[in-house]
């Protein structure tokens, strides 16, 4: 899963290091469009449904966030 | 009572010896009164409105709340009992019944402000098809009063009531704490738009007095009278005379006129917000930001982002997202897809709702076509630049542009200063006609010799006026880019020698009392006049 | 707070206090005005070393040359006038001298009683509150004034014209007690050392301009009707006067200076100088046949406006009014006075001047009128 989460997180961001990076949105590393882009392909790659309420800043700061955010929906279906 | 005055100041210095001297308990209490005191002094008769939004929004901020509440304890209860299916019904059940219920009350709400503000603007609207039309019906004008600030409190309310819904936070529990977090007297006038969770327990806990936060809060008023006083009143009378008389101008001089303008109204409004700022800080909160040097910013979208930040903020959260990720869009963004190819189909949805929300910011500013015009003009940029980005980027790499260094950088900030200023046009504009004749006369004639021949020195400023001017604004420029820097002016000041200190304080005082443009003494506007 | 931070807090709450003082004192009106300097050398007289005041509009200070009252007759006799004076400041100013001086006796000139004279403009007004030091009466004088504004604006608002409202006082404007929230804008114009040091007037008040006071425009002498009569608003600002003498016991005398203006402006300073003889005050009117010929004055060669003289005419108003303070109320010409140096500088400076512009010895004007 990780795997694939960093393949869409590269083609998206190519510049931004993300194994380093702590605060992608509390930093405004990734902006809004970023985001919507993003959530668009986790959804349709992981089939979830990530809505608005999701987007917090701490289901995206890391990509360990993300990854707990996937899971948990994951889980609830 | 506008901000920038000796009541104010007076008001305020009542208010904080107030809060200081009353007990822990009733600190909030004295906020809350001294808030509405504010309202009542400045618009008596529309205190109902404000009243009516508190009160609905309180209740059904309760009713959502008790919603999530039954259904966590419910699912808690039964979590062995309940099989998924079950579940995801009952879930399902209580999302009807909370978006009925979030419905009604931004109906409410955001109804009434669409009502008092927008009335007239549809009836006039309406009447023009009428007349053309040739029928004899007409909708009549209503007299309607717009109340203090509704176009700040209502949406605050509807961040306010959108969170609880989400689950975000607890609903408040206390009337009387709520009607405090609306009314709250520094935002009621030009915002910020504050934040439920950000905003609220600072306001309900006590603050004790606390010697250099009083001081900062007291630096930071003064500072937002310096912008106003010094440079935003200074520009007004030129930017009053070319767009009042906007047909004896044209070509560059009006575009002067519209980049006055945006110099004018950014110290003015975020003078204002220092002063917002400062006064609260004094009481111990901290509200947010809602500039930071928006004049740096290399593109237009990045300009929103530092220009009214918690609008743009707001309509981020509260109707870019759920546009953006809503189910709608996305079935839209497929069938894009399949249509004009993958990349259309992915930015699809965040074009179109990028574009609604700059109409919506447009047109929140006021009812009026040139409003219209300002969210449409801003949103086909914004828009513009995510559809065009891989062709911007492949123009740079062809004409082996370096767009890492400072000269880019410094490019880009004044292309976007460009086009703002060319925004201009239409939200200070007499109206939609008369802006985009500006516009057209600005660039079909061509009279570089108007920045040459000094003529600009007859149009409300002169020539010393221009050098204070001129000087105010470098310090603007400095004190931005050490901000861009991260240096905390105010700490930084307050770190160097006490002599240092005290000559800048009573230095800048001195300056506002000097330059600044208030009183009845013979200003550049009397000069304009003098001529006729 | 520590005790560190309030002494440190207070300090510098000093400065700035003192730092705004300075920046008041400073952008005040312009010191380089005779408005000013007449008032900033009353400031600088020393106590009761004054024997009396004249109070009234423009025609006042044209009208009186101080340096000779106290040549010829040993009497001083200071001139607190300012253009367009409204009588609403008279209390005021007579307040003001009343201070520092023991005042013998206080001349008042009626000029300021004309409907002509009624509009009461912010200008006005400053030119007189501002030249004051600050002090409650300054604020009461202000006071007084806005409130007659407004009682004339209640009867007579209509009849002003459209051009001339923004002249008007402004009641609700806090500047016409702290001027420096009007006068600050003068960082365009230039701050004068005039403004630094406060410029006192080296001829004790009297107004020596090269445009006007060596000139002469020949005047029709008026027609002074016999009818006397006066708007009940006005009525009431001279009935405060006199109330106001007559409480203190002032030796007031209301006079009607020389001038040549349309007949109903004499039936209204008929009426004024008829209130105050009714109170028992003494009044002098100087366009009246009574004195033409002590007075001489000379339509041809004193005056240079129909309502103002020259300095030709200022000398012989001065001398002729000066010996009526003597005769009726025992001033002058007493030997050993304070102070004495300033005024016979005043003089000396007064009749160099009269003499350059004129070309002739001020002896002269004097001599021929004592025919």
């Amino acid at each position: 899963m990780r795997e694939e989460l960093m393949k869409i997180l590269e083609e998206l961001r190519p510049d931004v290091e993300f194994e380093k990076e702590k605060k992608l949105i509390d930093d405004g590393i990734l902006d809004s469009f970023d985001i919507v882009t993003l959530v668009g392909d986790l959804n349709d790659t992981f089939d979830i449904d990530i809505n608005v309420e999701d987007l917090q800043p701490e289901n995206f700061n890391h990509v360990d966030n993300m990854l707990a955010l996937i899971q948990k929906l994951q889980d609830e279906e | 009572m506008a901000f920038v005055s000796m009541k104010f100041l007076f008001f305020l210095l009542v208010v904080c010896s107030g809060y200081f001297i009353m007990p822990m308990k009733l600190k909030w209490v004295w906020l809350l009164i001294c808030s509405y005191t504010f309202y009542l002094l400045n618009d008596v008769r529309a205190a109902a409105f404000i009243i009516f939004t508190t009160v609905i929004t309180y209740i059904t901020g309760r009713i959502l709340g008790q919603i999530n509440s039954d259904q966590k304890t419910y699912l808690k209860e039964n979590k062995t009992v309940l099989s998924r299916e079950e579940k995801k019904c009952f879930k399902a059940k209580n999302i009807t019944k909370k978006k009925r219920t979030l419905f009604t009350a931004i109906l409410a709400n955001l109804g009434l402000l669409v009502f008092l503000k927008y009335f007239n603007f549809f009836a006039g609207n309406i009447n023009a098809v009428l007349s053309n039309l040739s029928l004899q019906m007409e909708v009549p004008m209503l007299n309607l009063l717009l109340p203090l600030g509704i176009s700040f409190y209502t949406l605050q309310a509807l961040g306010y009531l959108i969170d609880v819904y989400r689950d975000k936070y607890e609903p408040d529990r206390n009337l009387a704490k709520f009607a405090l977090f609306l009314s709250f007297f520094p935002q009621i006038i030009q915002g910020p738009i504050a934040r439920y969770n950000q905003l609220a327990h600072q306001l309900y806990e006590p603050h004790k007095f606390e010697y250099k936060r009083v001081a900062f809060g007291a630096q930071l008023i003064l500072w937002g009278f310096m912008k106003k006083l010094i440079i935003a009143d200074r520009l007004a009378p030129f930017v009053d005379e070319i767009f009042n008389n906007y047909i004896s101008y044209q070509g560059i001089t009006l575009f002067l006129g519209a980049l006055a303008y945006g110099f004018q109204v950014y110290t003015d409004f975020s003078g204002g917000m220092d002063i917002a700022r400062g006064a609260a800080q004094i009481l111990g909160i901290d509200i947010a930001v809602n500039f930071e040097r928006p004049y740096f910013a290399r593109s237009i979208s990045e300009f929103w982002r530092r220009w009214h930040i918690t609008l743009g903020s707001w309509m981020k959260d509260y109707v870019f997202y759920p546009l953006a990720l809503s189910k709608g869009f996305n079935k839209l963004g497929k069938r894009a897809r399949n249509i004009f190819g993958n990349y259309i189909g992915k930015i699809l949805p965040t074009f179109l709702s990028m574009f609604i929300v700059f109409l919506l910011v447009g047109v929140w500013h006021g009812s009026s076509w040139k409003y219209v015009a300002y969210g449409v003009w801003n949103g086909v940029f914004i828009s513009g630049s995510i559809l065009l980005e891989p062709v911007y980027e492949k123009m740079t790499a062809t004409l082996k542009i370096n767009t890492k260094c400072f000269s880019w950088g410094f490019f880009q900030a004044i292309r976007t200063i460009f086009l703002c200023s060319i925004g201009r046009f239409f939200s200070r504009g007499v109206s939609c006609m008369a802006a985009l004749s500006m516009i057209k006369h600005t660039f079909t004639v061509f009279n570089p010799w108007v920045l040459t021949d000094y003529s600009f020195y007859e149009l409300g400023i002169n020539e010393r006026n221009m050098i204070v001017l001129v000087a105010m604004g470098l310090v603007l420029l400095v004190v931005g880019i050490m901000q861009e820097r991260g240096i905390h002016i105010r700490e930084k000041i307050a770190e160097q020698n006490l002599y240092f200190r005290w000559l800048v304080y009573l230095g800048a005082l001195a300056v506002l009392l000097i330059f600044g443009v208030y009183g009845n003494g013979l200003t550049s506007t009397v000069f304009i006049y003098q001529q006729f | 707070m520590k005790m560190k931070q309030i002494l440190q807090f207070i300090i510098f709450m000093v400065f700035g206090l003192v730092m705004v003082c300075a920046l008041f004192y400073l952008f005040e009106k312009d010191e380089n005005d005779e408005t000013s300097s007449r008032w900033n050398g009353f400031y600088s007289e020393a106590e009761n070393t004054i024997d009396g005041i004249i109070v009234g509009a423009s025609m006042v200070d044209r009208a009186w040359a101080a340096p000779l009252a106290w040549h010829e007759w040993g009497v001083r006799l200071y001139p607190l006038s300012t253009g367009s004076q409204p009588i609403a400041a008279t209390i005021g100013v007579i307040e003001e001298a009343r201070k520092t001086q023991n005042l013998q006796v206080i001349i008042i000139d009626v000029h300021g009683i004309r409907s002509s004279a009624q509009l009461r403009k912010a200008k006005a007004m400053r030119n007189l509150t501002d030249s004051m030091h600050h002090s409650i009466n300054r604020i009461q004088t202000v006071n007084r004034i806005v409130k007659y504004s407004k009682d004339y604006e209640a009867i007579y608002g209509d009849t002003i014209p459209e051009e001339k409202r923004s002249e008007l006082i402004d009641p609700s404007d806090f500047s016409n007690y702290l001027g420096f929230l009007n006068y600050h804008s003068r960082w365009e114009s230039g701050v004068s050392e005039a403004d630094f040091t406060k410029e006192s007037t080296g001829i004790k008040g009297a107004f020596i301009s090269p445009k006007t006071s060596f000139r002469a425009k020949e005047q029709e002498p008026p027609d002074i009707p016999k009818e006397a009569a006066l708007e009940p608003l006005f009525q009431e600002l001279i009935q405060e006067v006199i109330d106001y003498g007559k409480e203190n016991q002032l030796n007031m005398v209301f006079v009607e200076l020389p001038s040549c203006l349309p007949e109903e402006e004499y039936i209204q300073m008929n009426a004024a100088l008829q209130m105050a003889e009714d109170a028992g005050f003494p009044t002098i009117n100087l366009n009246s046949d009574e004195f033409a010929a002590e007075l001489s004055i000379n339509y041809a060669t004193d005056f240079y406006h129909s309502c103002h003289v020259n300095s030709q005419g200022a000398v012989k108003i001065t001398s002729f009014l000066t010996k009526y303070v003597c005769d009726h109320y025992g001033l002058g010409n007493k030997p050993e006075r304070k102070d004495s140096a300033s005024w016979d500088q005043s003089w000396e400076e007064y009749k160099a001047s009269f003499e350059q512009g004129w070309e002739m010895p001020i002896e002269s004007v004097l001599s021929d009128r004592q025919k």
